[in-house]
């Protein structure tokens, strides 16, 4: 399930108005998310959620499903790292 | 062992046949043999250098890089894998290279160079290596059965040119049982036949067009170079997807279901959409292997990432081969990305916007101006040197001689064009196919008794025009 701040944050980049997302939606099926414009959401995504991906987790990435689990998963660790 | 030759036919019936009546135990140990005796027959020695390569991938990956997750042990791992691609295809390259600047310097050195023998699919199975330890170290399961591992990385039909498989894409068949049903065996089948009559009946009949233009010394007039480049853009789409078609209806043929590698390409709306459409594994393997990590890495300086864009298609140059022609057509492609991107915008509709765009006035245009635009970029690919290539342009932009041909004959011309137009005819028939479905369907009575009629005229073709087996082209990377 893709929540609604990080399908803003991709339709944000690719100045899109709406889109429907799914978990299993891949970037080639979205008008302008082309490799150059993945990048860029990947640090709009880092930026908006205060996250930094490794290149190695990125690389893996197949569609929009595995994205959120990433960014679920970056934003507990990084909760996790601030209460220490 | 040249796919189009009677001895891959009988090979692969024999295969066929062992494989199929085998215990299903003993299949994939019977492969990877197949697949070492088909490789051995071009020469034997190289043999020791895949399985070298492939005996070490398999252990560094499953214990080392799935284990430490270090980035270090995987950088270790890539230099590994490059090091025998670096030495069998560039060392020539880069020495004389080397040589070249030290001599502007004034530092005098003439290195005696002597012919080394390229390895044949170093750079598919180097690449396929490295895509397999980024893939462990991201996550992806290791092979743990070592037999399967030699599969993975030496299955004859993929081995030498493609495609580009990745380990997630094939591990279920591999480890799996593998069957094969009807459908299956009619698919591959068909596969192969089609690439047989690409090959044979269309690409071998352009090359020798294509030789005669790009021969050093050639001095083509403007029309021989317009069409024999249009010439050389259809052979190595045909020979090129050719060897893909075989590749993936030979896998067929024993229960593996490989990655496409060719989408109609020519009739890709933007220079962005053709790369998604040609040598598909490779663009894809270049895009997540080299172009991704690089801009990733400088994601936060993003006015960069069109000189990395540059930077990785001039790496896919390079990949096809050692000389700077390649290097040449790779940033061809990269400033037509770039471009894409920027000044001509405009023109090339959205990537991945299927519903706008296609079958429209502005569609159209994007994709004559793109298949104008890849044809031209074939001259870095076709001619042998630079000066070649300054040659055959020159000579097309000055209207050299004007509308009287040096080099080509009429009837040349005439095959070249007919080829052409028939592809062109083919692709729109095939854009207009949904608005044709109700037509189609009442004509399927029709359909069932043409069909056995063309493959015998395509068994036919191929039988006819079948000389001698020539190399696919890349076979030669």
């Amino acid at each position: 399930m893709i929540t609604e701040r990080l399908k803003k944050v991709i339709l944000g980049e690719l100045n899109l108005d709406d889109y429907y997302f799914q978990d299993s939606t891949t970037a080639n099926l979205v008008p302008g998310w082309d490799s150059l414009k993945h990048i860029a959401i990947l640090a709009s995504i880092e930026k908006e959620y205060g996250i930094r991906f490794k290149s190695l987790e990125v690389i893996r990435l197949k569609n929009l499903g595995q994205l959120q689990e990433l960014v679920a998963r970056k934003v507990e660790e990084e909760s996790e790292r601030k209460g220490e | 062992m040249i796919f189009t030759s009677y001895t891959y036919v009988f090979f692969l019936m024999a295969a066929f046949l062992i494989h199929w009546s085998l215990p299903v135990a003993w299949r994939t140990p019977f492969l990877v043999a197949a697949s070492y005796l088909f490789y051995c027959s071009w020469k034997w020695q190289y043999g020791f250098l895949l399985l070298g390569v492939s005996l070490f991938n398999w252990s560094y990956g499953r214990w080392v890089v799935s284990r430490r997750g270090s980035v270090f042990a995987l950088f270790l791992g890539i230099l590994v894998n490059l090091a025998p691609l670096i030495y069998f295809k560039y060392t020539l390259f880069l020495v004389s290279n080397a040589a070249s600047v030290l001599n502007i310097l004034s530092v005098t050195w003439h290195p005696r160079l002597s012919d080394i023998i390229l390895p044949l699919g170093i750079s598919f199975f180097t690449f396929q290596g490295i895509a397999y330890l980024v893939d462990v170290a991201s996550g992806e399961q290791a092979f743990l059965d070592l037999r399967n591992f030699l599969l993975y990385k030496g299955f004859w039909p993929q081995l030498i040119a493609g495609p580009i498989i990745r380990p997630g894409e094939i591990r279920g068949q591999i480890e799996g049982e593998r069957k094969l049903d009807y459908s299956g065996f009619s698919e591959g089948c068909r596969r192969i036949l089609i690439g047989f009559f690409k090959k044979i009946v269309l690409a071998d009949t352009l090359a020798p067009f294509v030789e005669m233009v790009y021969l050093p010394g050639a001095a083509p007039n403007a029309i021989d170079s317009a069409v024999g480049t249009l010439a050389f853009g259809l052979q190595i789409y045909f020979d090129f997807s050719a060897y893909s078609d075989i590749a993936i209806g030979t896998a067929r043929l024993f229960g593996f279901v490989f990655p496409e590698n060719f989408d109609w390409p020519y009739l890709s709306r933007s220079p962005r959409e053709f790369w998604n459409r040609w040598h598909i594994t490779l663009s894809y393997w270049i895009r997540d292997y080299v172009f991704t990590p690089m801009t990733f890495a400088a994601r936060h300086r993003p006015k960069t990432v069109l000189f990395w864009l540059l930077l990785a298609m001039a790496i896919c140059g390079l990949w096809h081969g050692a000389q700077w022609t390649f290097v040449l057509w790779g940033v061809w492609h990269g400033g037509l990305l770039v471009l894409n991107q920027t000044l001509l915008r405009k023109i090339f509709p959205v990537v991945g916007d299927s519903a706008r765009g296609r079958n429209t006035f502005r569609g159209w245009i994007g994709t004559v101006v793109t298949f104008a635009l890849v044809t031209l970029g074939w001259v870095f690919f076709r001619a042998s040197s630079l000066d070649g290539a300054w040659e055959v342009l020159s000579s097309m932009f000055f209207l050299k001689g004007g509308l009287h041909r040096a080099v080509l004959r009429e009837n040349a011309i005439l095959v070249v064009l007919a080829m052409f137009l028939g592809l062109v005819t083919i692709q729109a028939g095939r854009e207009m196919l949904p608005q044709w479905n109700g037509l189609l369907a009442r004509l399927d009575p029709v359909k069932r008794i043409l069909k056995p009629v063309a493959y015998v005229l395509l068994i036919l073709a191929v039988i006819i025009f079948d000389k001698s087996a020539k190399a696919f082209v890349y076979f030669q990377f």
